[in-house]
């Protein structure tokens, strides 16, 4: 895919040479990408205990609302806080990173909770208490929390544009993404840029190998028996708990959004924003549900391939490598791969020009979200249920749609609107290829570059509500089902 | 399943739309550039597929989409909002020449000689003053006060990496040589109060008071001015090299798709009535060709002295400096 034609040799890995620049390169994206997850790591694992195991009011809507920080994009973010605080340098990096990603950590983390098995919790309480049952559950559940952080590491490590936006007060702090980004802009080192993003994709992939590593280790499917957890009655700490977390929503969340909210001022500036950007609104909802639905479609076998495997370490870090390549590099791969003729068909005209290369864009990017989330709905179902499908003499089609489907159809839920979520607020992928221009997105970004300020936290807004619409049903089929 | 197939048919249904059309990328702001676009559509009957740039870019994503595009130009026509990148562009080879007759009034030194970019409507390179934080008695008057202790930490100014500040420090390498140039940066890095990812960015601190004032385009002055903020403009060095002048840069494409219709776009483009256009919109652009009708608040060349600059060669200070200034402004 990264064919370069013009301007790659070895003569560019002479940019990898160790001087005093690469160092501060590395200590610089270590310490915020390390800060933004051990940040998120804090938040996180406390908030998936009180969402998933405590007895707590309104757990569905902290369920809800935990998972929309993700739908402000860092930058917007970084806007936000600058403009409530000032924040500034690599701890404002770190908070923003840290702010926005907590979520990765706590969902994973709520899984592994949720999959605690009551009789085994019962246990453990009856020979030793609580601590007991700490002792046991942890290591059940920490690798989740592992891996979320790890996820965070993989996104701050690739964000440029945030550590960059930081840096305008005191001294500058560079970072890989950045060196990627200066030599990518000058017009004769693409080569050098992709010289210069071995070193942040080796510790992406590093990272990511660790993760999956972890995954392989921990994951296992739950038996025909399993009876999910009690809620515990938090008794007089019930309330200190609400309070956290609604400090840490108010922190992640509502603190970013209050400050759109004060941005936006009236009335009219949503008005403005709907008229000018409808149209790049439409095109991101089509864009998003259309590569929703096809991922997730697309990955429902090769998931229960994996599932079923329980191994594939290659596969899996290629299918999340894209997720974590800088954009640029990947938006580079699409032009030179699709902007061409070839087997007697103009792949420029049909795909390239059209909205067509954005879809299969974010279907390359996104796919990851459906795959690892139904391949965990797949290994958690219980392999008896399926030989006893069988069994009673059912075709393989009418086992995975009377058992299979039904079982699994959270996990694909779930990686369907994480897929929906991302193409809503992608943009570094896109911002090269033509095709992509019209997105709500893009539009942000155009206006972030005039400083329209109005107009920017307008649309935020309105794109953090269409983007909320299948977390929300998400989040309202569970509560349903739970109910149920 | 069945919400999948008809998204996918919507957006096959999108692809397969052959209407003739001129594609443009443009990167001047999309609120200004689009309107002049649209009436272009509604007077010609030819569609404009408008293609614009974003911050995450730094604008010179539009710039390296073409460089990409180079073996199948996918555009037709180039509007930047500055002139550097373009002969950069020129130089790569990516542009061809279209004297378009509309060009004839505007001066010389803004157009190409061989007709591969024609300069109109441009921006000037300012001081952005705070007037509750500075007098009229008290404020800077030439660049080199951003090397002067008295204004130690009481400026910001974007870093010289991309945009207009490129363009701006490319012109000084290319109008004072090397060693001044570089003595500048020095001083000026150890005397800024701090170095903005951007113009837009400058103009807000300094309209928020948190720096006296700041290096910037006259764009981002007016639009902190409408915002009602306790701003004005200076311009550098009225009594010697004079502020920079930068135009935007309209340009054929090598090679696009659709060059006659391209060439239609262009000399709509180059009209007189888009120069005044834009200095009557919100980016108070200024009109470089002599009689064009503008508001009081948009100072023309003759008003002000303005900078006289090779323009080759600061295109080419850019490609013989960026390392120089990325070493420098992000140690």
């Amino acid at each position: 895919m990264f064919r370069v034609q013009d301007s790659f040799g070895l003569g560019n890995l002479r940019v990898l040479i160790p001087d005093s620049r690469q160092w501060t390169l590395l200590a610089h994206s270590l310490w915020v990408s390390g800060g933004a997850a051990l940040l998120a790591l804090l938040l996180g694992l406390p908030y998936a205990f009180l969402v998933s195991r405590a007895k707590i009011p309104a757990r569905g809507l902290f369920q809800f609302l935990g998972v929309l920080p993700l739908l402000v994009p860092p930058l917007i973010a970084a806007i936000a806080w600058t403009g409530l605080f000032g924040i500034q340098g690599p701890w404002g990096a770190i908070a923003v990173f840290g702010f926005s990603y907590f979520p990765f950590v706590w969902l994973l983390t709520a899984r592994a909770f949720e999959r605690v098995d009551r009789r085994m919790e019962e246990a453990a309480i009856l020979a030793g208490g609580w601590k007991a049952a700490a002792r046991i559950e942890l290591p059940f559940v920490l690798p989740s929390a592992a891996i979320g952080a790890l996820l965070v590491f993989v996104f701050a490590l690739a964000d440029f544009a945030v550590p960059d936006y930081l840096s305008t007060v005191g001294p500058k702090f560079s970072v890989y993404a950045d060196d990627v980004f200066f030599r990518w802009k000058q017009a004769d080192a693409t080569g050098e840029a992709i010289a210069a993003s071995i070193p942040p994709l080796a510790l992406i992939s590093l990272a990511l190998f660790l993760a999956l590593r972890l995954r392989l280790r921990h994951s296992h499917s739950l038996g025909t028996g399993f009876l999910p957890p009690q809620p515990i009655a938090l008794g007089k700490l019930q309330v200190p708990a609400i309070a956290f977390l609604t400090l840490v929503l108010g922190v992640t969340l509502f603190a970013p959004l209050g400050r759109l909210a004060y941005e936006a001022g009236s009335f009219s500036s949503y008005a403005d924003a709907l008229r000018e950007a409808r149209v790049d609104l439409g095109t991101s909802i089509l864009l998003a549900s259309a590569a929703a639905l096809l991922a997730t479609a697309l990955q429902v076998l090769p998931a229960l391939r994996a599932a079923r495997a329980r191994s594939g370490l290659g596969m899996d870090l290629g299918i999340l490598l894209p997720l974590a390549l800088p954009g640029v590099l990947i938006s580079i791969g699409f032009i030179r791969f699709w902007n061409r003729e070839g087997f007697g068909f103009d792949w420029s005209d049909w795909v390239y020009g059209t909205k067509l290369v954005v879809l299969l864009l974010f279907l390359a990017r996104f796919s990851a979200f459906p795959f690892f989330a139904t391949a965990e709905a797949f290994r958690a179902i219980d392999p008896a249920l399926e030989e006893a499908g069988a069994t009673a003499g059912l075709s393989w089609g009418r086992r995975f749609r009377l058992i299979l489907f039904p079982l699994a159809f959270s996990g694909l839920a779930a990686g369907a609107a994480l897929v929906y979520l991302f193409v809503m607020r992608e943009i570094d992928a896109v911002a090269l290829i033509p095709s992509g221009n019209r997105t709500v997105m893009f539009r942000i970004y155009n206006y972030i570059h005039f400083g329209r300020d109005s107009l920017i936290a307008a649309l935020c807004l309105v794109s953090v509500a269409f983007g909320a619409v299948p977390v929300l049903a998400a989040s309202l089929w569970r509560t349903r089902k739970g109910a149920a | 399943m069945r919400l999948a197939t008809i998204s996918l048919l919507a957006l096959v249904a999108i692809a397969c739309n052959k209407e003739p059309q001129v594609t443009i990328y443009c990167s001047l702001d999309q609120v200004y550039s689009e309107p002049i676009l649209r009436d272009f559509e509604k007077q010609s009957g030819i569609k404009v597929n408008a293609v614009f740039d974003i911050e995450a870019n730094k604008t010179v994503g539009l710039v390296r989409t073409i460089l990409e595009e180079k073996s199948r130009p996918r555009c037709d026509v180039f509007w930047n909002n500055e002139i550097a990148q373009t002969i950069r562009l020129k130089k790569a080879g990516v542009l061809t020449h279209y004297n378009s007759p509309n060009a004839k009034e505007i001066p010389q030194e803004f157009r190409d000689p061989e007709g591969h970019w024609t300069g109109f409507a441009a921006r000037a390179r300012v001081f952005i003053v705070n007037t509750q934080k500075l007098s009229p008695e008290d404020l800077p008057s030439s660049l080199l006060d951003l090397a002067n202790p008295k204004w130690s930490k009481r400026f910001i100014l974007a870093k010289p990496l991309t945009g207009t500040t490129l363009t701006h420090f490319a012109a000084l390498f290319a109008t004072w040589g090397e060693e001044k140039t570089k003595q500048f940066c020095e001083d000026l890095l150890r005397n800024t109060g701090g170095l903005a990812n951007g113009n837009a960015h400058v103009s807000k601190l300094v309209a928020k008071g948190e720096f006296a004032f700041g290096l910037t385009d006259t764009d981002d002055v007016q639009a902190r001015i409408e915002e009602g903020a306790p701003v004005r403009a200076v311009y550098p060095d009225a009594d010697g090299d004079g502020a920079l002048v930068i135009p935007n840069t309209v340009s054929l494409v090598a090679g696009g798709p659709n060059p006659e219709l391209g060439k239609k776009l262009i000399d709509w483009i180059l009209r007189a009535e888009t120069e005044a256009r834009l200095a009557e919109g919100g980016s108070a652009q200024i009109p470089l060709r002599p009689g064009v009708p503008h508001p009081a608040r948009v100072k023309v060349p003759g008003d002000f002295r303005s900078m006289k600059v090779d323009w080759i060669r600061t295109a080419d200070e850019i490609d013989r400096r960026s390392k120089y200034f990325q070493e420098t402004f992000t140690r």
